[in-house]
C-alpha cells in the first residue's frame, strides 16, 4: 500500500514539473524615463520583483544624471557658473564613463555637444538652421576637455553644459542587466528606448533575434542579429531630424564643425558586452563616416554593422556568422 | 519473487489524470507554435487595448494622450499611427508595423504600438 502511495506522489511531482517546466513565467512591463519608452521583459519566478527593482533604479539614475530636473547632480553642475559641485557616486562614475569614452573616440563622441544642439533644436519644433556666428560662439563651450574633475566633485566653465544622454541609456542597460542577474534572471530582453540588452539564450542553445532599424522605413527592420548575452545598440540618421530644400539635417552632431554629421552614413549598430560602450561608439562612429569607423572598429576590437547612404552593408568580421540581411533594398558586402 | 499489484479504479483514475494532463501540455505548446499576431495599444505603461491582427479587421481608434488626439489605424496584419496631437509627429513618421517585434511611439503622448505573438519572421526585439 505504501509503494502505491509513493509511486503516485512520484508521478504527481513529475507531471507538475513537466507543466512548470513549459513556459517559464513572463514578466513584461513598459514605462517612460530618461525622455523615453522603455520595456524589460523578463522570465522566471523571481522576475516581477527583480523587473520592480530596475524600473526603480533607472528612476533614481535619472534624478542623478538628468539635464533638465532641477533637483539633479547634472543640473547643479550646469547651472554652477564655473564652480566645483559635488555629485553623488553614481554620477561621478556615469561622468568619468563619459570622459573616457570621449577621449577613446578622439571626441567624436562629446558629452558637452549640447550648447550646439540646444541651438539648433532638432527634435523640437523650434529646428532651425542657425547662422554660422552663432554656431561658432556655441562651438566654443563644446569641448570635453573642458570639464574637470577631482574625485566625486566636477567644475564646467560658465555656460558649457554637460548632456549624459548620449550614454545614459546605455549605462542605464548596463546597470539593469546586472540587477537583473544578481536577482537570479537569467533570461531577459531589455529595451531602453531602441537600445538593446539581452540577457541569457532565449531557449537553451537558442539565441535571441535582434532587428536593426530600417533607416529608409523607421517601424520595420532591414536585417537581424543572432545574438545572447550583450547589448546591442543602433544610431542612425532617421531617428530626430529635420529637412529644408531637400538636405536632411540630424540630431548627431559633429564636436569638429558644429554642424549635424553628414557622411556617407545612414545608421551604425554596435553589438557589444558593454551597453555604455555600445551607446557612445555608435554616436562617433556615425559621425567619423564608414572610412574611419572602420578603421576605428579594427583598432579597438569593436564589432558594428554599418549602412551607407548608397544602400551598402559593411559587417564587421565577428559578427558575420550572426547576421541576416531581411530586406532586398539593401547589398551586403563583405 | 513476484512483486504484483492488482490495479485498482484509483489507478485508472490516476492514468486518466495525467493522459489529460499530457493532452493539455500538448494542446498548449501546439496553441503556442500557431502564427497569430496581435496590436496592442499600450498608454502610459498600461495595455490599452489588445486586437487580433491577420483577419479583414479595419478600424480606427482615437484616444486621448498626454497632449491631446492620438488617431491609430488598424488594417488587417498591420497597424500605424495616422495622427497625433504632438510637436514631433515622429510616430506618424514610423509608418506601418506588422512584424512581432516592432513598435511604433508617440513620446508627448506616451501611447505606444506594438506587435506581439508569434509569426515567422518576427523579433525579440528591433534596436532603434
Amino acid at each position: 500500500m505504501k509503494k502505491r502511495w509513493l509511486c503516485t506522489a512520484a508521478v504527481t511531482i513529475l507531471m507538475m514539473a513537466v507543466l512548470a517546466g513549459c513556459g517559464q513565467k513572463e514578466v513584461t512591463q513598459d514605462f517612460y524615463a530618461m525622455d523615453t519608452a522603455m520595456n524589460i521583459r523578463a522570465y522566471g519566478s523571481n522576475a516581477q520583483d527583480a523587473v520592480n527593482q530596475c524600473v526603480r533604479y533607472i528612476n533614481q539614475l535619472e534624478q542623478d544624471i538628468s539635464r533638465t530636473r532641477e533637483d539633479s547632480d547634472i543640473y547643479a553642475l550646469n547651472h554652477a557658473q564655473g564652480d566645483w559641485v559635488e555629485l553623488s557616486e553614481q554620477t561621478t562614475d556615469v561622468l568619468e564613463q563619459a570622459l573616457r569614452l570621449a577621449e577613446e573616440t578622439e571626441g567624436c563622441f562629446d558629452p558637452t555637444i549640447a550648447p550646439l544642439s540646444d541651438l539648433w533644436g532638432i527634435g523640437t519644433e523650434d529646428a532651425r538652421i542657425p547662422a554660422q556666428a552663432e554656431i561658432d560662439t556655441a562651438l566654443e563651450l563644446v569641448n570635453y576637455q573642458n570639464l574637470q574633475m577631482n574625485g566625486t566633485s566636477a567644475a564646467l566653465p560658465e555656460g558649457a553644459c554637460i548632456d549624459l544622454g548620449g550614454i545614459g541609456k546605455g549605462y542605464a542597460a548596463d546597470q539593469v542587466a546586472q540587477i537583473l542577474r544578481d536577482a537570479g534572471v537569467e533570461r531577459a530582453v531589455i529595451t531602453l528606448g531602441g537600445n538593446i540588452y539581452v540577457l541569457g539564450e532565449k531557449e537553451d542553445g537558442v539565441p535571441w533575434t535582434i532587428g536593426i532599424t530600417d533607416p529608409d522605413s523607421a517601424g520595420d527592420y532591414f536585417a537581424t542579429l543572432q545574438v545572447s548575452d550583450t547589448s546591442v545598440v543602433t544610431s542612425g540618421d532617421y531617428e530626430r531630424y529635420f529637412e529644408q530644400d531637400g538636405e536632411r539635417y540630424c540630431h548627431i552632431f559633429d564636436p569638429e564643425t558644429g554642424w549635424p554629421a553628414q557622411t556617407d552614413l545612414r545608421s551604425v549598430t554596435v553589438v557589444s558586452e558593454c551597453s555604455t560602450d555600445a551607446d557612445a561608439y555608435t554616436t562617433a562612429l556615425f559621425v567619423m563616416g564608414s572610412e574611419r569607423a572602420m578603421e576605428f572598429c579594427e583598432a579597438h576590437d569593436i564589432e558594428a554593422v554599418f549602412v551607407k547612404t548608397d544602400h551598402v552593408v559593411h559587417v564587421t568580421e565577428g559578427l558575420r556568422d550572426k547576421f541576416s540581411l531581411t530586406s532586398s533594398e539593401y547589398t551586403y558586402e563583405e | 519473487m513476484k512483486n504484483k499489484i492488482p490495479l485498482k479504479l484509483g489507478d485508472f483514475a490516476l492514468f486518466a489524470v495525467i493522459i489529460a494532463l499530457a493532452c493539455g501540455v500538448w494542446i498548449r505548446l501546439a496553441l503556442m507554435q500557431t502564427e497569430q499576431t496581435y496590436g496592442e495599444i499600450v498608454v502610459d505603461g498600461t495595455l490599452y487595448r489588445e486586437i487580433k491582427l491577420g483577419g479583414t479587421e479595419q478600424e480606427t481608434i482615437t484616444l486621448e494622450g498626454r497632449t491631446g488626439e492620438v488617431t491609430i489605424e488598424i488594417d488587417g496584419d498591420r497597424m500605424r499611427f495616422v495622427s497625433s496631437q504632438c510637436p514631433d509627429h515622429t510616430c506618424e513618421r514610423t509608418g506601418w508595423i506588422s512584424r512581432v517585434g516592432q513598435s511604433a511611439v508617440c513620446l508627448p503622448n506616451r501611447v505606444m504600438i506594438k506587435i506581439t505573438g508569434i509569426n515567422q519572421d518576427g523579433v525579440d526585439a528591433v534596436a532603434q
